[in-house]
């Protein structure tokens, strides 16, 4: 599976609020740039965002993360993972984001995030896109 | 499954189909790429985001620059790797 970008729990919240543009053009850019290129939802992250919006805003993250076949995708937690990426959730005091770092990190992806400045801690500088 | 289809095209369409060698095969993947945008261009304009090529062209740049940015670094630490 080709993940371009994993978006994480802050650009999740932000598209489902409506406070941001920077996630719709992402997807429209992969959709538009072909391929098999996805957007990356991890599991985690869209538990948190979920979890904190309200009925409207968590229609329009379901929409974005199940309804664009072929160009979003949510990537499942694996076992193995799930003590790393509570760890990174404790250490870094946002819910989801350990899960997006884990991703970007195995799949060689861009971590889309509005909270860059934390998520550089353990990532690369050239590996975050800043929203 | 596959269902059998006549279907009629403009000359310079049909043209393209000339050079292909599946030509159901490149029409599949063409009505299965236009769905793709459909649905996405339909979750985003439903949620209510007004996507425009400007925001879509400025975004492509700052990804393509950064992609390009990792695969430089990722070629470096290999040849680093080769010199040990």
């Amino acid at each position: 599976m080709n993940v371009r970008v994993v978006l994480d729990t802050s650009a999740l919240l932000a598209y489902a609020r409506l406070s941001g543009l920077a996630v719709g053009e992402l997807v429209a850019m992969v959709e538009e740039d072909g391929g098999a290129a996805l957007v990356g939802v991890p599991a985690a992250s869209f538990l948190a965002a979920y979890a904190v919006l309200d009925k409207d805003e968590r229609s329009l993250l379901v929409d974005l993360a199940t309804k664009i076949d072929g160009v979003t995708t949510i990537l499942p937690l694996l076992g193995a993972d799930a003590v790393e990426v509570a760890e990174l959730d404790a250490r870094l005091g946002t819910a989801g984001l350990g899960h997006a770092i884990v991703e970007a990190r195995r799949r060689g992806s861009l971590l889309a995030t509005y909270t860059g400045s934390t998520v550089r801690w353990e990532l690369p500088d050239g590996t975050v896109l800043d929203l | 499954m596959t269902r059998r289809f006549s279907i009629s095209l403009p000359d310079e369409v049909a043209a393209e189909l000339d050079h292909v060698d599946n030509a159901s095969a490149y029409i599949a993947d063409a009505i299965r790429m236009r769905r793709r945008r459909e649905a996405t261009r339909g979750v985003l304009a439903g949620a209510g985001y007004q996507v425009t090529d400007e925001g879509v062209r400025r975004i492509r740049e700052r990804v393509r620059t950064l992609e390009a940015r990792r695969r430089a670094s990722t070629e470096a630490d290999r040849y680093e790797a080769g010199q040990e």
